[in-house]
């Protein structure tokens, strides 16, 4: 079962500025977490994490061009991708297509500072949309 | 299969995914050429292609294609081998 081969692990926020995201988290009972600039990725990510909410991972551009662009095409933020930590990120995908879902791989593994050098791996599901795995260690 | 038939094919698709019977696929199309599609659309897009014509793209091949002449060229290409 798929569920003992992920763990949900946060929401991916794009913003194109951060500060009203974060006033909101703040709000919200949020606290502030690591906060990076990842130089594969090209964008400024930030975690904020709460006691009994799913942590959120805030991502605005460093510098035009950049990766977000076209997600935050016509708006000014969009809860756009689904993170969860993998042991076995291969077996998951499989099982996802064995259930009979398409998937296609967007992003191959890179280190992400965030998590302290974790591989991350990004593919759209079908009918879901951007899924990140965080490649966690067996 | 043509470049014709792929064309047209295609036309279907974008057709589906931007909601727009009016877009007819041309091997020059672009991104910037349609409304609404931005990078979220264009895996949508992919993902209706790797569908309807049976295949199955790298995230490399992806990040590669510049145009839709160059999405039919890689479908004929994989349909070949």
């Amino acid at each position: 079962m798929l569920a003992n081969s992920i763990q949900f692990h946060h929401f991916g926020l794009a913003v194109r500025e951060p500060g009203e995201a974060f006033r909101y988290l703040s709000l919200l009972g949020y606290t502030e977490g690591r906060e990076e600039y990842d130089p594969l990725q090209r964008v400024n990510v930030a975690m904020r994490h709460h006691t009994s909410m799913p942590d959120v991972e805030v991502i605005w551009p460093q510098e035009k061009p950049s990766p977000i662009d076209g997600i935050l095409k016509g708006r000014d933020s969009m809860i756009y991708h689904l993170c969860y930590s993998a042991p076995d990120p291969q077996a998951a995908l499989a099982e996802l297509e064995q259930g009979g879902l398409q998937v296609l791989n967007v992003l191959e593994p890179r280190p992400a500072v965030l998590f302290g050098g974790a591989p991350v791996s990004f593919h759209m599901v079908s009918g879901i949309g951007l899924i990140e795995l965080i490649h966690t260690e067996l | 299969m043509s470049t014709v038939e792929t064309l047209n094919r295609l036309t279907d698709i974008i057709r589906n995914i931007f909601d727009d019977d009016d877009l007819v696929a041309v091997p020059e199309m672009t991104a910037k050429d349609v409304d609404g599609w931005d990078s979220l659309s264009n895996l949508r897009l992919i993902m209706a292609v790797e569908k309807e014509f049976k295949v199955k793209f790298s995230a490399a091949e992806v990040g590669k294609l510049k145009n839709l002449g160059e999405l039919a060229e890689m479908i004929a290409m994989k349909h070949q081998h």
